[in-house]
């Protein structure tokens, strides 16, 4: 057995198997051998991936991990088969469809443990807000983001959303304070 | 499910609330509509209440009493019989050896109640023969009672909470009422959207600061400089009511004396406020129809607290702004029965009911009353609390009973306070928590929690309530007034009670200030408002004084206002090059003094937990390349903590500010214990320190978890010696050191620490316990370093 | 039109006990006990900030596993679909979406595994340590009998629900507000610079009205 070091207890761990399985599609790199299976061993298309961080939440192991470097202004993720138990929770997290199971040996897991790949690791810019300068989420995550609300025809709120994607959700809760003290000045005043 | 009526046991704005109980455990508090609170509570009131369960979140209460047979021994549990009897031949041989004088006591402020409390300084007058007993009062409060008691005649707010919504002006001094006193900061709201005018004098933007009419951002230290200026103004400005100053104070020439040389225009280097803005807010003060000025910590834990305190009264008299509806003076309490604690006598000068010690009339009622000779009782005017350090170091104080406190952690200088307690020959704690002071007792009383027991506090603006047990004792626990009773009937001096009605009947039949107050008339929501005398009682509607002095009828011997006025001088120790900020403790709103009662309540933990903030503007932190969260070293002459820093527009540059709540980082490791010679109040708000950045923030977070979780283990091992070994060992088979994060967190942690003290059975267990895993770095973090040198990389975005 | 929960800061004494209210609220109702209210403080405001409940909800648009679903006039998020991707709180105009871990537990531990310093915003820095597996937006407190707990519980009676009537109180700034943001939003993220300029301006323009007696 691979050391297994337990992350977050949660609800995707505990809970009842999830149905994730979503249209593996025209993907690049090893599409071939590609399956949609609750388990197996994951697969990570850097193309597609936001560094949304989803599968690092929901992997148990830590397998999938990330880390903010402020100095050089990126996102490290991380993917260490090492310490993957092939359970396929990363693939049903993944909101862009960049994890993805291959299909695998009848030794799962414990097969990997003797033929390591080395870890995978990438990196994402870091976007920095508009209004106060510190990072708050990668340059591919908030364009990402961005590109779903302009989906969004004709919907005030969204554009709204989308004007405001450059801005972190700190200082977006700060102007909406000042926005509720501007309403309350309007109030004293006879 | 049922519900009982209880007082909170937090601030001392007295707010009445429903305790609900279901299977033996408190699931909820509701408001009541009290007549400070009108139904509504604040956090600490709302979620403050599951302490009473055991959670151990922090750490354990006590069920069993204990001793230590001799110095250094481990805590052994004990029979109430053994423990007591152990206690009464300590005190005994100690009095032999070194008089009564050397037994020094201290009341409990907090959930104990006004019964308790009474029975103590009964116990420590009728039969140690002493009046060596002093309350936390001292640590806060004591300058305004001994400014107040000179100047108008009574230590108490003269004024009634609810008379806050009513008046025409507030002025705040060194007040932080959205803080200390959410229910009262509440009424000050209310009292603006009225159409009061608000004036706060603080050197932070506090809330009332940020919605004021005028915001006096007075510096660091100068109350007094800029109490006179107001006052000067006043005269200067022929604002005073001429009539009252001579119809009802004494000495005002003596007082002009001092106060004409602070003019607001040559004070202004003191103060840093523009001369203009202080006229203004004098004008508005003593312009108003009514106002009340309130004050709290601000201006008492200063060396010049008491100073300031009269020179706070002399601005009401010589505005008339007292004795008439709406107006008077209001230091606002901070502990929920702490005005109670000076109610009933735990002051070394004051016997209950504010009756003077060396009073030989008072002497002898309370004499025939108690059954004592009358040379029993002493005329000498017993230590103060903050006394104790240099009583015990000149080997004065050998004993002391600790009930309900914890000076370990609410004192100033703890290293001080630390070498004080140990240099006792014995140490007794009467608690309901295993406290950082409890565990290093001789003996160990376990005593009925707040929810336990029925009792009368008394709220800030001198009401009496009622709280009622909305549970049973648990374990071994004592109601507090029994064991006194049981220690004194030990010592030679039988007491026997049957209930606390009996107790309050008797303290009522002994102050005629308090007669009135009977407990028909505070059953459900009722209050007794002192003074109430005897013919109150049988009126339903009479609730005693809610204003003092009416018609300007001074409670001083004369009956007359005095006015005493001081010079401004500078705090004792002032920033230098090496420590150039200066230190002032706050209030927590979430957290509430030593912290046992909300640190372990889960809503209020979860809220805010170690090491505490120590809040900067930002200027300082950027000088010192600090950033907002970062774990920083706080150091002064006295000892060195870690906080996390708070970056804060609302401060003002050249201070820093901390709760003093916390175990890890500890403001009272820095504190000055410089005290107000007059109240022995510590000079809390002024300690010149350094705040400065920690390069390995990682390391700081670990050393910071490792040092919490061994602080927990240690008090947890203290109190696992109260369970006998057949019950101790499941809890510790239950225990997965790696479930500990996972859990509600103190509990594993205790179990975790405590078998490995047992194991090893040293004085210091902490040292010698395995560091905790609880808290170990981040995973994904460290992994994430590594990986960085030698993984495989792929693509730049 | 949705209502959502308002905070006057003119009444707002920062004492926290809605957020305490809230996360005891949804805990004791076996929802993630992660209060959906923070509390902004600045020199001259003190706020409780939560979810507007938009009509057009951006969160909901962008969520990929259709875990965050309107009911009746709220929002409602699906804790057992939420996958934590936290696009909803990246695009919350108001930054009103919280990632919430399972149990309170985990909200004491956070501090100790507090990864990076404070040059990364909030979000970032809960990524990091991976605490979290769904987000909570306030839901009005659907759940409980007599609506939103933290306006029953604000002792200064600060927090209340918008309807339209109180809508129509603020209908100035509303308005200006949603011109200024839509205006400039239609024209793209480009424009993001005069729109907090724009902001800038109009709260300005609103301190020199005030100051005038």
């Amino acid at each position: 057995m691979s050391p297994v070091k337990p992350r977050v207890p949660n609800s995707i761990s505990h809970g009842q198997p999830r149905t994730p399985v979503r249209s593996q599609g025209a993907v690049g790199g090893s599409g071939a051998d590609r399956v949609s299976a609750d388990q197996g061993k994951p697969h990570h298309d850097f193309g597609r991936c936001i560094a949304c961080a989803a599968c690092a939440a929901a992997c148990d192991t830590t397998a999938i991990r990330i880390f903010v470097d402020e100095d050089e202004g990126m996102l490290v993720w991380t993917l260490d088969l090492y310490d993957c138990t092939w359970c396929g929770r990363c693939a049903a997290a993944c909101p862009t469809g960049a994890m993805g199971l291959v299909a695998g040996g009848a030794g799962g897991a414990a097969a990997f443990a003797d033929d390591p790949e080395p870890p995978k690791r990438c990196l994402f810019a870091l976007r920095e807000c508009a209004s106060c300068g510190r990072y708050y989420a990668t340059n591919k995550e908030v364009e990402y983001a961005s590109s779903l609300l302009e989906q969004e025809e004709g919907n005030a709120d969204a554009a709204r959303a989308l004007a405001l994607t450059g801005v972190c959700p700190d200082c977006k809760r700060l102007h909406d304070a000042k926005a509720a003290g501007r309403r309350a000045g309007m109030k004293r005043k006879p | 499910m049922e519900k009982h009526m209880a007082v909170c046991p937090y601030c001392g704005a007295g707010c009445k609330m429903n305790l609900v109980v279901e299977n033996g455990l408190v699931i909820e508090a509701e408001g009541l509509d009290g007549i400070t609170n009108e139904g509504e509570l604040c956090l600490k009131g709302l979620y403050g209440y599951d302490f009473i369960n055991d959670t151990r979140i922090l750490t354990p209460r006590i069920y069993h009493p204990m001793i230590r047979r001799e110095k250094g021994a481990p805590l052994e549990r004990v029979s109430w019989d053994e423990a007591l009897d152990f206690t009464a031949s300590r005190l005994r041989a100690i009095i032999e050896e070194s008089g009564s004088e050397a037994v020094m006591l201290t009341g409990s402020s907090r959930g104990a109640g006004n019964e308790a409390n009474y029975v103590m300084q009964k116990f420590t007058r009728a039969c140690l023969g002493t009046n060596n007993i002093d309350n936390c009062a001292r640590t806060c409060h004591a300058a305004s009672v001994i400014g107040l008691m000179e100047c108008v005649g009574s230590g108490a707010m003269s004024v009634s909470i609810p008379v806050l919504e009513r008046t025409d002006c507030i002025l705040l001094i060194g007040y932080n009422p959205a803080a200390s006193h959410p229910i009262v900061a509440r009424r000050i709201v209310k009292a603006k959207e009225r159409g009061a005018d608000l004036i706060v004098c603080d050197p932070r933007v506090i809330e009332s600061a940020r919605i004021a009419d005028l915001y006096l951002p007075l510096e660091n230290g100068s109350n007094l400089a800029l109490v006179n200026a107001l006052a000067y103004t006043i005269i200067d400005e022929d604002l005073a009511d001429w009539d009252f100053i001579d119809n009802h104070t004494e000495g005002f020439d003596a007082w002009w004396e001092v106060v004409q040389e602070y003019a607001p225009e040559d004070v202004a280097d003191v103060t840093g406020l523009a001369p203009e803005l202080v006229r203004h807010a004098a004008r508005r003060y003593a312009k108003a129809p009514s106002a009340v000025v309130g004050w709290g910590m601000g201006v008492t834990q200063h060396a010049q607290g008491v100073q300031t305190v009269r020179a706070i009264a002399a601005l009401a008299l010589i505005t008339g702004h007292i004795g008439r509806p709406n107006s008077g003076l209001a230091p606002v309490r901070g502990q929920n029965n702490v005005q109670g604690s000076c109610d009933m006598g735990m002051w070394p000068s004051l016997y209950p009911g504010y009756q003077r010690v060396d009073d030989p009339a008072v002497r002898a009622k309370f004499a025939a009353a108690w059954g004592v000779p009358e040379e029993r009782l002493s005329l000498q005017e017993g230590w103060k609390l903050t006394d104790l350090p240099h009583g015990v170091a000149e080997g004065k104080i050998r004993a002391f009973y600790n009930f309900g406190e914890d000076p370990l952690q609410t004192e100033p200088d703890t290293a001080q306070m630390r070498k004080t307690l140990e240099g006792l020959d014995l140490l007794i704690s009467q608690d309901i928590f295993m406290t950082q002071t409890t565990a290093l007792a001789d003996v160990v009383l376990p005593a009925t929690s707040w929810g336990e027991h029925d009792a009368v506090y008394t709220a800030s603006d001198r009401s009496f309530q009622l709280t009622t047990a909305a549970l049973l004792p648990k374990g071994e626990c004592r109601h507090d007034w029994e064991i006194f009773a049981d220690l004194s009937t030990r010592m030679g001096y039988p007491m026997h009670y049957e209930n606390t009605r009996e107790i309050w009947d008797e303290v009522r039949s002994l102050c005629p200030q308090f007669a009135g107050a009977s407990y028909e008339k505070m059953a459900g929501l009722g209050y007794a408002q002192w003074p109430i005398y005897a013919d109150a009682a049988d009126d339903p509607d009479n609730h005693g004084t809610s204003e003092l002095y009416a018609g300007g009828a001074f409670t001083t011997p004369d009956g007359k206002g005095h006015l005493q006025a001081a010079h401004w001088r500078p705090p004792t120790e002032e920033p230098d090059e090496r420590y150039p900020l200066v230190l002032c403790t706050v209030r927590e709103v979430g957290h509430y003094s030593c912290r046992s009662m909300t640190g372990n309540c889960k809503a209020l933990a979860a809220l805010a937990d170690e090491p505490g903030y120590v809040s900067m503007s930002p200027a300082d932190a950027e000088a010192r390349g600090i950033e907002e969260e970062e774990l920083v070293q706080v150091t002064s002459r006295r000892g060195k903590i870690v906080a996390r820093a708070a970056i804060d527009e609302r401060i003002n540059g050249g201070a820093v500010y901390m709760t003093y709540q916390w175990w890890v980082g500890k403001c009272n490791e820095l504190t000055l214990h410089a005290v107000d010679g007059e109240s022995g109040t510590p000079e809390d708000k002024y300690s010149a320190c350094q705040v400065e950045a920690i390069a390995d923030q990682r390391g700081a977070e670990e050393r910071l978890a490792e040092a919490y979780a061994e602080l927990k283990a240690r008090l947890a091992a203290e109190a696992d010696r109260q369970n006998p070994p057949e019950n101790a060992e499941p809890a510790a088979d239950a225990a997965d050191p790696n479930s500990v994060i996972l859990s509600e967190g103190g509990a594993a942690a205790v179990v975790e620490g405590s078998r490995a003290a047992t194991a090893n059975n040293s004085s210091d267990p902490a040292s010698s316990s395995p560091p905790p895993s609880a808290f170990a770095p981040h995973e994904a973090e460290v992994a994430g370093r590594a990986l960085y040198a030698d993984g495989e990389e792929e693509t730049l975005v | 039109m949705n209502r959502f929960v308002v905070s006057d800061p003119s009444r707002c004494i920062g004492c926290g006990a809605c957020r305490v209210t809230c996360s005891e609220a949804h805990r004791k109702r076996a929802l993630r006990p992660a209060s959906r209210i923070s509390l902004v403080k600045t020199r001259d405001v003190s706020a409780a900030v939560t979810c507007h409940q938009c009509e057009g909800a951006p969160c909901l648009s962008v969520c990929p596993e259709g875990a965050i679903y309107q009911e009746g006039d709220r929002l409602q998020v699906d804790e057992a679909r939420c996958t934590g991707c936290l696009l909803c709180a990246l695009v919350c105009p108001f930054g009103a979406v919280y990632p919430s871990s399972p149990s309170t537990a985990h909200v004491k531990a956070a501090p100790y595994s507090r990864a990076s310093s404070a040059r990364s915003a909030g979000l970032l820095r809960q990524k990091e340590t991976g605490a979290y597996t769904s987000v909570v937006v306030c839901d009005l407190c659907a759940k409980a009998p007599d609506g939103p707990r933290c306006i029953a519980a604000c002792p200064t009676k600060a927090l209340s629900l918008m309807d339209e009537g109180a809508l129509s109180h603020l209908a100035r700034e509303r308005r200006i507000d949603a011109i200024e943001k839509t205006n400039v939003a239609m024209q793209g993220t480009a424009q993001l610079a005069e729109l907090l300029a724009a902001e800038a301006a109009f709260e300005a323009a609103d301190v020199d009205e005030e100051a005038r007696p």
